[in-house]
């Protein structure tokens, strides 16, 4: 990946814009698809939306794009509202189709030249931005190819390079790394992180992979049902989620539903302590749910160490297995009905716990974070 | 059951070399039957294009055709009529095929049924009831009548026009069918793709979604040019007059004149344009096919 | 915002009445023989002054209507056997085979579509001069058949085509024997197919006019030549009643391909076991 400051320099997106979101929600055919999105994007700010299929992230992301009309809400990029606007230039947003959506009957340049071509630029200035970004994004010397003669990662780029070349004020991209191979996804999505950042661009981009959008975004809105659950910075959402879905859908969790009492947290007759001020703005004698992440928990036979009380617990390891660094266990305890999910570097050193021998599970109070059950158990 | 009919590997091999067999068995009895039915007789055909009075080889029919007949005139009027049909399924087919190509549900199942009926109905038949609705009393100069159009009623059988718009209904479900099921495929997010990159609606028409038709209207021109060409029911029932095309100018040298070289003749200068027709056809349409995603 | 709609909608909607209009004018027109069939003078009109059945007694009494109708059902049955079965033959080599010839084949099946009808009846003219005189109407047959041929080889063999090879090795593996793949497997998996291919090459044939015109004689004459000289010489509403009637044959096919569609969809999921 040889490239000079002059080749971006000439692509960088100047007038990358801020995108504001208030109360969107539309109907279609009766349900409700988005009951009332509320989004901020600051101007270079790289967004995802996150969520299982159905939550309405790519509702909200054609919203934007204007692909679908909004029954209420208004949408506005750098200050300007655009809710009304019909899709294309006036709207001025490069979309990264999940398909690609790239013209079959045209070259890779001609689908580059596309945009520049439709707003009338000067033949000598279209040939010079699309030689640019070709060469932004390492496909310069596949030019004169037909799409179909493109690897999937390539098509991709070709996407990328169509999207950007127009320089447009917001960037959005629609689950772009669907249809490729892990691999080359990583890959590319170091790519996109790398592009983004050289280029100040903002981009919003829609993905149902958490560890996408941990590795690429600076901020993460996860949704659910039309709505944002939660949004803030990938590493807020996955050690502090604000609601059980949160914790759930965003890596693995242990949670633990108990009652808080002064300082602790009582589950299944036990009492977990808590670190300072864990419980500041929570009510005592509430049901809160403990989430403690698999690779919070050490796994050491039972007779190891001791330790304090509230801090760890004992159980019997149901099933071990290889993760390639680290090794996960299962474990039954008294905490919990569904066994607690132990994740630990594999280090020589350690003792391996085969199943059915029990094992002494601990943890650091610190990592332990409270959430609302909100009445529903988990 | 005997043993080696479990084998795994011995029964479908030989399973499979039977099939072989019978395979081959099957295209010498298609050999033998097209043979026989169809290459003979056509050769013989070619055979009496270039057979002289006195029984030996010559090209003097194709000399005497071109010099004194009225091969040239009628070839010219089979090749304006058939490409005047094909505009016309073309002008007045593809608009509708944008929209029918999008429907899906009942509405798809009663376009199927809308085109394949007339498609499958008699050409005979088709044309029958259009001598009955152009006739002068007929159905069509009575609304143009009733409409006040000046100049109406028209006369709109045995001439051009009748034989043009008897074609046209005739032909036009291949046109249909051709262009439908190309504009079936278009992925429409490409037209949503030219919409985000700033093209405005008829741009993305013009520059996306008809270049992408295009190799269902070359099919479909293809078919419609090709048919257009060796009709004959319609211009025979239509028809004013005279050989007016060139299937006809055949019909009558066998049924009429008894002269079989003549019509071989003319039968052979009708396969030359028609099969160098469809080789350039299929390296055109070879070539668009590139263009289609994927291959 | 359904104001910025507007232009786009409003088009779509002219779009659409005109789509419905094409559509309405290939029907129509066919819909009108009925009224035309019922008409009491022997001038033809879409509007007649009196409904009767007159000339459909007449087409139904009368021994020429009759005759030409066996004829043609003759011919077109012998014609049907000869394209669906000569049709499966080269659709099967053709899918099956890996030879490089079988491109050969294909164009040599699709040859009677490609050369126009007119030189087909030509040769099929030149053919029966070899043959004895009293197997002409089988020379009509074997012609009509040919017309038939390169559609029904196209629609078997894209019926074989959707079968995957992998079901077949597996029904042979599992201890079939070649009659039972082909009952069992095989022939449910494209009896679509080939009760398409027969149903088309049967109304190809049936509407067939110029191989019949050109080998008719006294005594064997078709349906279609029947009306080709009834509209050249007397217009009457007979020719719409036997349009009628070949319209009833076109819709009785759509039927029955449909059925056979459905039927062949459920014993494809039931017979391969």
């Amino acid at each position: 990946m040889d490239m000079s400051v002059a080749d971006t320099e000439a692509v960088r997106v100047t007038k990358s814009a801020s995108v504001h979101l208030e109360a969107i929600s539309k109907s279609i055919g009766g349900t409700r698809i988005l009951a009332g999105v509320d989004l901020d994007v600051k101007a270079g700010e790289f967004v995802t939306l996150l969520g299982p299929s159905g939550s309405g992230k790519t509702s909200t992301l054609m919203a934007i794009a204007g692909f679908v009309t909004p029954d209420a809400g208004r949408i506005t990029v750098g200050g300007r509202d655009v809710t009304a606007l019909p899709p294309g230039r006036e709207r001025d947003m490069g979309i990264v189709f999940q398909n690609y959506a790239l013209f079959p009957h045209m070259t890779v340049a001609q689908n580059v030249a596309y945009p520049l071509k439709v707003r009338r630029l000067p033949r000598a200035e279209i040939n010079k931005r699309v030689g640019e970004v070709l060469k932004l994004v390492q496909l310069d010397a596949l030019a004169h190819r037909k799409p179909s003669h493109l690897s999937g990662g390539q098509q991709q780029r070709v996407a990328l390079a169509r999207a950007l070349v127009f320089e447009p004020s917001v960037l959005l991209m629609d689950e772009p790394m669907g249809a490729l191979d892990v691999r080359l996804k990583e890959e590319l999505q170091w790519e996109i992180r790398r592009l983004q950042r050289e280029l100040g661009a903002t981009v919003i981009y829609v993905t149902h992979d958490q560890n996408e959008a941990m590795l690429l975004s600076d901020r993460v809105a996860l949704m659910r049902d039309g709505l944002i659950e939660q949004y803030g910075p990938a590493q807020d959402l996955y050690r502090r989620p604000k609601t059980l879905f949160a914790a759930q859908f965003l890596g693995d969790s242990n949670l633990l539903t108990g009652q808080l009492q002064d300082g602790t947290l009582r589950v299944s007759g036990r009492l977990l302590a808590l670190a300072p001020g864990a419980e500041d703005g929570l009510q005592t004698g509430q049901t809160y749910a403990a989430l403690l992440r698999p690779e919070a928990l050490t796994a050491t036979p039972a007779d190891a160490v001791a330790h304090p009380d509230g801090r760890h617990v004992d159980g019997v390891v149901t099933d071990m297995a290889f993760v390639g660094q680290s090794i996960r266990y299962e474990v039954k305890t008294g905490l919990s009905e569904a066994p607690l999910l132990v994740q630990q570097v594999a280090r020589a050193a350690h003792a391996q716990l085969a199943p059915g021998t029990s094992a002494r599970i601990s943890w650091d109070p610190a990592d332990i974070h409270l959430i609302p059950t909100g009445g529903s158990d988990v | 059951m005997s043993d080696a009919s479990l084998s795994p590997t011995v029964a479908p091999r030989r399973f499979l070399s039977s099939l072989a067999e019978l395979q081959w068995l099957g295209v010498a009895v298609i050999l033998v039957f097209l043979g026989v039915t169809f290459i003979a007789p056509l050769a013989k055909v070619l055979l009496l294009s270039v057979t002289g009075d006195d029984g030996g080889a010559t090209l003097e029919n194709f000399r005497g055709l071109l010099a004194t007949s009225s091969l040239r005139p009628v070839l010219l009027q089979t090749a304006v009529t058939s490409l005047e049909v094909t505009l016309a399924c073309l002008v007045i087919g593809y608009p509708a095929a944008i929209y029918l190509s999008r429907l899906n549900g009942w509405r798809a199942s009663l376009t199927s049924v809308a085109i394949l009926f007339p498609f499958l109905t008699s050409s005979l038949v088709r044309t029958f009831v259009f001598i009955v609705l152009l006739g002068r009393n007929g159905v069509f100069n009575s609304a143009l009548e009733w409409l006040g159009v000046p100049g109406a009623p028209f006369k709109l059988l045995f001439n051009q026009i009748g034989v043009v718009i008897g074609m046209t209904y005739v032909l036009l479900p291949y046109m249909l069918l051709s262009l439908i099921g190309t504009m079936r495929k278009i992925d429409h997010t490409l037209l949503d793709a030219a919409r985000s990159l700033g093209a405005s609606r008829a741009r993305v028409f013009w520059t996306v979604y008809v270049p992408l038709s295009l190799p269902g209207v070359a099919a479909g021109a293809i078919i419609t040019t090709i048919l257009g060409f060796g009709y004959f029911v319609t211009p025979a029932m239509m028809g004013g007059p005279g050989e007016r095309m060139i299937a006809q100018m055949v019909e009558q040298r066998i049924l009429v004149m008894y002269d079989l070289p003549g019509a071989a003749t003319i039968s052979v200068v009708m396969l030359v344009i028609v099969l160098t027709t469809y080789a350039a056809a299929a390296r055109w349409l070879g070539l668009s096919r590139l263009m289609r995603p994927q291959g | 915002m359904s104001d910025r709609m507007t232009p786009a909608a409003r088009g779509d909607r002219v779009l659409a009445g005109y789509a419905w209009l094409v559509l309405a004018l290939l029907v129509l027109p066919l819909i009108a023989l009925i009224p035309i069939s019922l008409g009491d003078s022997p001038t033809v009109s879409v509007l007649p002054d009196k409904l009767s059945l007159r000339w459909y007694r007449e087409v139904l009494g009368g021994a020429e209507w009759r005759s030409a109708f066996w004829w043609s059902l003759a011919t077109a049955s012998v014609a049907t056997l000869i394209s669906t079965s000569i049709g499966y033959l080269g659709a099967y080599a053709i899918v099956h085979s890996q030879s490089r010839l079988k491109g050969m084949l294909e164009v040599l099946m699709l040859m009677p579509m490609m050369v126009p009808t007119v030189i087909v009846a030509f040769s099929t003219y030149v053919l029966a001069t070899w043959m004895p005189a009293n197997a002409t109407w089988l020379m009509i047959s074997v012609g009509q058949g040919l017309l038939g041929l390169p559609v029904a080889t196209l629609i078997i063999a894209a019926s074989l085509r959707g079968i995957d090879g992998t079901v077949i090795r597996a029904a042979v593996s599992l201890g079939g024997d070649r009659r039972q793949v082909f009952a069992f497997v095989t022939l449910p998996m494209a009896i679509h197919g080939i009760v398409s291919a027969a149903a088309l090459s049967f109304l190809i044939a049936f509407d067939e006019l110029l191989i019949a015109v050109f080998l008719t004689r006294p005594g064997i004459e078709t349906l279609p030549v029947r009306i080709y000289d009834s509209v050249t010489y007397e217009l009457t509403p007979a020719i719409a009643v036997v349009s009628v009637f070949l319209m009833a044959l076109v819709c009785l096919a759509m039927l029955a391909g449909e059925v056979i569609r459905r039927l062949a969809a459920n014993a494809a999921v039931n017979a391969p076991q």
